[in-house]
């Protein structure tokens, strides 16, 4: 007679995406790996428990990998959440389309690198 | 994305002053650039990204879930795959403006179609050639040549393998001229930089080139 199959391992694990209500894209494509986003300055409630940790970490802006890395979830929960607290006007995004860096920002990147 | 936050990164100053109404008062705006190191499985990219972060290199986990046509269809419970690879990121801060972020793409070749999310946005690539075994970063020169993403090729030379010069790796790999093929130790902290340096050096004359067009 075969053993039954353990059933441990289930019952501690949450599958990421039920964070996010089974979403896996952001409302908002822009969203990156590394968009910067930063809190607002006025008092939030009703958050739930994830969003509530992540607009903890982002009084300064922080990427949302670092969110992420931080927290221990997912980089594509960490986006969907986000994507939310941003609709929300919870968090706010820093633009980083590559196609807007001047080339004095190349430069300073340049002159940074060279510095390390 | 909405208008307050269309502003290009040159005008970040402006935006502080006539501020959008929602922007929180503190405002510091920081953006941030994305560099991508790419290369087959065990060429180095962790390695290369830990020699110039001012981190130790963070580890996210990218959750993947199969896509069922019929989520809800319980007799495909067991096909489901859930499955998570790590990703190595590392940070170079600029200034107070600005932030670089290098992503270390994941190796396998079965996880490929986690680049588009991950290289979307990038500003360049290192793509990491291991002599031993050229062939496996065929499918991330492909990636980079097809999205035209700026890239250079750094060569890691490991130990004990013969150290071919650069102009027969270039041949062998079939390197356009214009795309830079730079030594590169990923252990080397100096070599890292030489090659950080030569793909935005490569980002810049591709930059201007266009704009005198």
């Amino acid at each position: 007679m075969t053993e039954r199959p353990p059933r441990a391992a289930a019952q501690d694990f949450v599958r990421p995406f039920v964070i996010t209500g089974g979403r896996t894209r952001a409302a908002d494509a822009s969203l990156k790996v590394e968009t910067m986003v930063q809190s607002v300055d006025r008092p939030l409630t009703n958050l739930s428990f994830e969003a509530a940790r992540i607009v903890d970490l982002c009084y300064e802006p922080i990427s949302i990998a670092e969110i992420a890395s931080e927290l221990g979830i997912p980089l594509g929960v960490a986006i969907v959440v986000v994507g939310d607290l941003v609709n929300e006007n919870c968090l706010e995004p820093s633009c980083n389309d590559p196609v807007e860096i001047e080339l004095s920002t190349l430069t300073r990147m340049i002159e940074r690198v060279r510095a390390l | 994305m909405s208008a307050p936050f269309d502003s290009s990164v040159g005008a970040t100053q402006a935006t502080q002053s006539g501020a959008a109404p929602s922007a929180p008062s503190r405002a510091r705006r920081v953006t941030s650039v994305k560099l991508v190191v790419a290369g087959g499985f065990g060429v180095g990219k962790t390695t290369f990204v830990n020699s110039v972060s001012e981190i130790p290199p963070l580890k996210t986990e990218a959750a993947m879930t199969s896509e069922s046509k019929s989520v809800d269809d319980t007799t495909l419970i067991d096909q489901k795959v859930t499955t998570t690879v790590a990703m190595d990121f590392g940070r170079i801060t600029v200034d107070d403006q600005l932030v670089m972020y290098l992503f270390g793409t994941p190796g396998q070749e079965r996880f490929a179609f986690m680049w588009d999310d991950l290289c979307d946005g990038a500003l360049g690539a290192v793509v990491l050639a291991d002599t031993r075994r050229l062939a496996d970063c065929f499918i991330a020169l492909d990636y980079f040549e097809a999205r035209k993403t700026p890239f250079v090729v750094g060569v890691n030379h490991f130990g004990d393998a013969y150290h071919y010069p650069i102009p027969e790796v270039r041949e062998a790999l079939g390197i356009p001229d214009h795309v830079p093929v730079v030594d590169c130790d990923a252990r080397d902290r100096e070599m890292v930089k030489n090659a950080l340096i030569t793909l935005l050096q490569h980002v810049y004359e591709i930059r201007r080139a266009a704009m005198t067009r």
